[in-house]
């Protein structure tokens, strides 16, 4: 039987369906030891660094994999509507390289989940508890990529003169991309930003309450837009680097082409760009203010200046390649270049504000002279009011130029034409000068106001240009005369290298902004409920980081240039492995074996020769310039906190009490995830004052059954659904003991009342969680087990009562 | 006569670091070093694009300069004497600058320190008992003005700009409260916990061992601490950071 004949057979299918399914169980067959190995380590590495790698360029083979499609369909689209057979010849090329890709990111994705099975076992466990069912969707997911993607790519000649059944599949092959985003992101997003889940929920209502946390829907949005973005990026340096080998003119024109839409792509996904992550920054803070400090001030703030140098190098990058647009294939060139020397200073200017940090990198007797650590004109310049101020004139900048490109060429000959040329003008220093205005007063402002209110007005101000201008300049342009047709495949060779190098900084922002996400977390690989407590745990220093960036940028650079290269020039009809990024070094292995004759076969395609070394050097250059600035920033390590246990000869007064009560109820109790005192996000009560007005029999009650009085509450005079309900503090899997559990009343008591818990009432508690085992001997034999208190005290109030009373001496 | 473009470059990169490192000190404090550099490397960067996007500029630019390296037949003496020199130069600034960097230093390192650590979990929930009444606001206030001026005012000044007698003596200076960038841009619950647990309270990333803020809690009581907090705010104008609008009117 030949191999095509077992592939077409249902029942093969079918198993391996099964198969795939089944391996979700065995997930947890995996993590389940029996010797309860919550890690283990690999050596010279370390696990952590393996993982980091392996989950980075992962990412990024599924971010090139999911980003590419959305563009693809409307490429695909745009040459029915035209008719223009180039979009569509363009469309398919790009298709060709998604699949090209498609098993090196399955691959890598098994590489990269087996990794996290065998060093974080007790973090997949607890995953796997929380989101199974959601894996099950995910495969399903998984197979529905797949096969929109193999019938879209496979159809593309065959379904020519059907078209809208081929954009169809295109659709779905969006949908499954888009729906695979959102899945694991909020896996990811639930580990940043977790939610209380009770044991009473059904495994289904416990995957969603996890999967709906706070920050999944703008990581989702920050996601899918840094997919189109490094798309389109990376669309554009294969094109750079088909086209610096093209030998023919017709190849230089098609890849020239190529690579100016893969950067127009990428520069689209760019400008709202911003938006997107200030919007996910903002749902942090409103999150966990803590963790919005550990990110924006405190031990990964200076991230954010290595940040801010990629984002810098897209932003001149991408207008660069777009002046040497203007320069080369226009004619009117020599007109735009004052035009440009305005841009480039703008942008450079934007930048290196953009890039002053608030505390300077400076030695004692600089900062001596200084006054501090700020300097008095450029600590201006170190806060939010001034970045979002010049990233906003960035946008702008980039917005002019390509309506400059737009433009160039072509004489409008419309009535209106000077009217509309004046209009944009007009609008466009207008919204620099209000833009600018609000970043002045943003300093006078108290911050809420200036987050809510002022930012939010410069971006519509930058959004109102762009929908305002662009529609103008189109109607204007249609009926435009062209002095020339732009001319192609004559832009010289450092504009490819642009395209390049702008690849390499997107897929180095996305790695960073990657370990930013999980760096965010600090100890904790799901915050606030399960700790990392193994070597690992601390947060390296930003040269390391940097340097991790840099390594799986350029494993995936290697990766895709071997990638594409294989697709292009080596097509032997007798490899399936085609698209498998070692094919390469089989193909070598087994050409080593024929003779020389059939090895100077004429290339099937005829493709353009890559010149790879060059290409490689230059690449390389940037990622050591950029390792090298790395190393410049101050160099940390965050260790995670030392552990407290509860120590009762430390308590001595009421007042030790509460602080010991404070410090558990915003750390092992996890009060504060849900719970704020004074200002706070509104997911549950707030409890501020509470003290005042809650009996500490009632805050007892509260905290080992939840639901006894919260319905009493909340459910008269209208019904509230909480999905998320608070969960039985004494119990697993937070399981606080009585003594902790009395310092918990203390704090909530002093928040506006009268501490009435002391601590000679501690020492006379049990030390552990009140759940006795059954076989321990009961010292006492007149003191029931606690088990029994509980079940019989839920059922009878009145015992319940008595149960408290006995446990706390009631001063009535 | 025009200007080749290479003078124009070398001038303007002459000037900006003119500007930087001798026009800055005219306005106002000088630069650190290494902003200057940054600032540098900048303006290179973009005369760099600059030159290269046109093709005639790209010519003018880099084809003198490549024909200098390359030399050739026919060269005057001085053409050849000042390749030589340059190629002598390169390596001798960067061996001084190795030399410098050898050399026995009595400077102390550079201070990499977190300015705004994250705090610990248990200060997010400190919370000012008197923020909210408004009739005794002002008397709060002037009891926070005594507690500043009989503790603070030392080191952060009687202008509140960080600049007390002390402050010439320490190494980290006193925060400068006066500043937009300071305390406005912080939640009150932040600033009670750096004055409650001082310097020694830092996290290791923050160099605690740096600061000479004391452990206020102490010396004040708590009431002490949160009525001089108010009084920092009442004096500079400014308004702690919140997350709720028209908490404040």
């Amino acid at each position: 039987m030949t191999m095509n004949k077992i592939i077409k057979r249902p029942v093969v299918w079918a198993t391996c369906l099964i198969a795939l399914f089944l391996c979700i169980p065995s997930t947890s067959v995996f993590a389940e030891l029996p010797g309860g190995v919550s890690y283990r380590d690999i050596g010279s590495i370390g696990s952590r660094n393996l993982v980091w790698l392996l989950a980075q360029v992962h990412i990024l083979f599924g971010a090139f994999l999911l980003g590419v499609p959305m563009f693809i369909i409307v490429i695909e689209i745009m040459g029915i509507k035209t008719g223009e057979q180039r979009y569509d010849k363009l469309a398919h090329e790009f298709a060709d390289l998604i699949v090209a890709v498609f098993a090196t990111t399955a691959t890598l994705g098994i590489f990269f989940l087996f990794s996290l099975l065998v060093f974080y076992p007790e973090l997949m466990e607890v995953m796997a508890f929380t989101f199974k069912p959601l894996y099950y969707v995910y495969l399903f997911l998984f197979l529905a990529e797949t096969a929109s993607i193999y019938v879209y790519w496979s159809k593309w000649e065959a379904w020519q003169n059907r078209k809208g059944l081929h954009v169809f599949w295109g659709f779905m092959l969006n949908l499954a991309g888009l729906a695979l985003v959102f899945l694991p992101s909020g896996f990811l997003a639930y580990q940043a930003s977790p939610v209380v889940l009770s044991p009473e929920l059904t495994p289904l209502m416990r995957a969603w309450t996890a999967l709906n946390n706070p920050t999944w829907i703008p990581v989702v949005i920050h996601r899918v837009v840094g997919n189109l973005i490094l798309g389109g990026f990376v669309c554009g340096a294969y094109a750079g680097v088909a086209y610096l080998g093209a030998k023919t003119k017709e190849e230089k024109e098609h890849y020239d082409w190529m690579g100016y839409i893969g950067n127009f792509i990428g520069v689209f996904g760019l400008l709202p760009m911003p938006f997107a992550g200030y919007y996910l920054m903002r749902e942090v803070y409103q999150y966990n203010q803590q963790m919005g400090i550990t990110l924006m001030g405190g031990i990964l703030s200076w991230l954010f200046i290595l940040q801010a140098v990629l984002i810098g190098v897209l932003f001149v990058g991408s207008n660069y390649y777009f002046w040497q647009g203007i320069a080369f294939r226009t004619q009117s060139a020599p007109k735009y270049k004052g035009a440009i020397i305005a841009m480039l200073v703008v942008l450079v200017g934007s930048f290196s504000v953009w890039l002053t940090p608030h505390s300077l990198v400076a030695s004692v007797s600089e900062a001596r002279a200084m006054g501090g650590a700020h300097h008095p004109l450029l600590g201006v310049f170190g806060v939010m009011s001034a970045k979002l101020t010049v990233v906003n004139l960035m946008i702008v900048t980039t917005f002019i130029c390509f309506i400059l490109y737009w433009r160039a060429d072509k004489v409008v000959t419309v009535k209106w034409g000077k009217a509309a040329n004046i209009f944009t003008v007009l609008l466009i220093t207008a919204a620099v000068i209000f833009i600018i205005w609000l970043g002045v007063y943003g300093y006078f402002v108290p911050s809420v106001y200036r987050v809510n209110v002022l930012s939010v007005a410069q971006v519509l101000a930058v959004l109102f240009v762009m929908f305002t201008i662009t529609p103008l300049t189109a109607l204007a342009l249609r009926s435009a005369k062209l002095t020339q047709k732009m001319k192609w495949g004559v832009m010289p060779k450092r504009s490819q290298y642009a395209l390049v190098i702008n690849a390499v900084f997107v897929v180095l922002t996305m790695a960073l902004m990657g370990y930013a996400r999980s760096a965010s977390r600090v100890h904790w690989h799901i915050y606030g409920v399960l700790e990392d407590t193994s070597a690992y745990a601390y947060t390296p220093t930003l040269g390391l980081a940097s340097l991790l960036f840099v390594v799986s940028t350029a494993i995936f650079c290697v990766m895709v240039g071997i990638v594409f290269w294989t697709s292009h020039t080596i097509r032997h009809s007798r490899f399936s492995t085609r698209y498998f990024f070692l094919a390469p070094v089989f193909m070598w292995f087994c050409d080593l074996f024929e003779d020389k004759e059939r090895k100077r076969l004429p290339k099937e395609t005829g493709g353009p020769r890559f010149v790879m070394l060059k290409v490689t050097a230059v690449v390389g250059i940037f990622l050591l310039c950029y390792t090298y600035v790395g190393y410049q920033v101050p160099q940390k390590i965050g260790f995670p906190p030392e552990k407290k246990e509860l120590d009762l000869t430390k308590i001595k007064t009421q007042d030790d009490m509460v602080q010991v009560g404070q410090d558990i109820f915003y750390s092992k109790g996890q009060c504060a995830l849900c719970h704020s005192i004074g200002e706070g996000h509104g997911r549950c009560p707030n409890l501020a004052g509470v003290g005042a007005r809650l009996t500490r029999e009632f805050i007892y009650e509260t905290l080992i059954d939840p639901k006894a009085y919260v319905k009493l509450d909340y459910h008269s005079p209208e019904p509230i659904n909480y999905a998320a309900e608070m969960p039985t503090i004494n119990k697993a899997p937070i399981g606080l003991s009585e003594q902790e559990l009395m310092t918990i009343i203390a704090f909530v008591q002093s928040n506006g009342g009268e501490v009435t818990v002391t601590p000679d009432e501690l020492r006379t508690l049990p030390k552990g969680e009140l759940e006795l085992p059954p076989h321990q001997p009961i010292v006492e034999p007149e003191v029931q087990p606690a088990e029994q208190i509980e079940e019989e005290s839920l059922a009878n109030p009145e015992k319940l009562a008595m149960a408290i009373s006995g446990v706390f001496n009631r001063k009535e | 006569m025009r200007i080749p473009l290479i003078a124009k470059a070398l001038g303007l990169e002459i000037g900006a670091y003119l500007l930087l490192k001798l026009g800055m000190p005219l306005i106002t404090s000088p630069l650190p070093s290494s902003v200057i550099f940054m600032y540098m490397t900048l303006v290179t960067i973009s005369i760099v694009l600059y030159v290269s996007i046109y093709e005639d500029d790209y010519n003018n630019f880099f084809v003198p300069i490549a024909a200098f390296i390359r030399g050739g037949k026919g060269e005057s003496a001085a053409r050849k004497l000042s390749r030589a020199a340059v190629f002598i130069l390169i390596p001798l600034f960067f061996g001084f600058r190795s030399y410098q960097g050898i050399q026995i230093n009595f400077e102390p390192p550079f201070p990499q320190r977190v300015i705004h650590p994250a705090p610990p979990g248990s200060a997010a929930g400190f919370m000012n008992p008197y923020g909210d009444d408004k009739n005794h606001r002002e008397e709060y206030i002037q009891e926070g003005r005594k507690v500043f001026y009989e503790n603070c005012v030392f080191c952060h000044g009687d202008k509140l700009d960080g600049k007390g007698f002390f402050a010439e003596a320490l190494n980290v200076k006193p925060a400068n409260f006066a500043d937009a960038t300071t305390i406005s841009m912080l939640q009150e619950s932040f600033v009670f916990w750096r004055v409650k647990t001082g310097g020694i309270g830092l996290p290791e990333e923050s160099t605690p061992w740096d600061s000479a803020m004391p452990r206020w809690e102490l010396i004040l009581s708590e009431e002490e601490r949160w009525k001089a907090i108010m009084f920092l705010y009442d004096y500079t104008g400014f308004k702690p950071r919140t997350w709720e609008l028209g908490s404040d009117e």
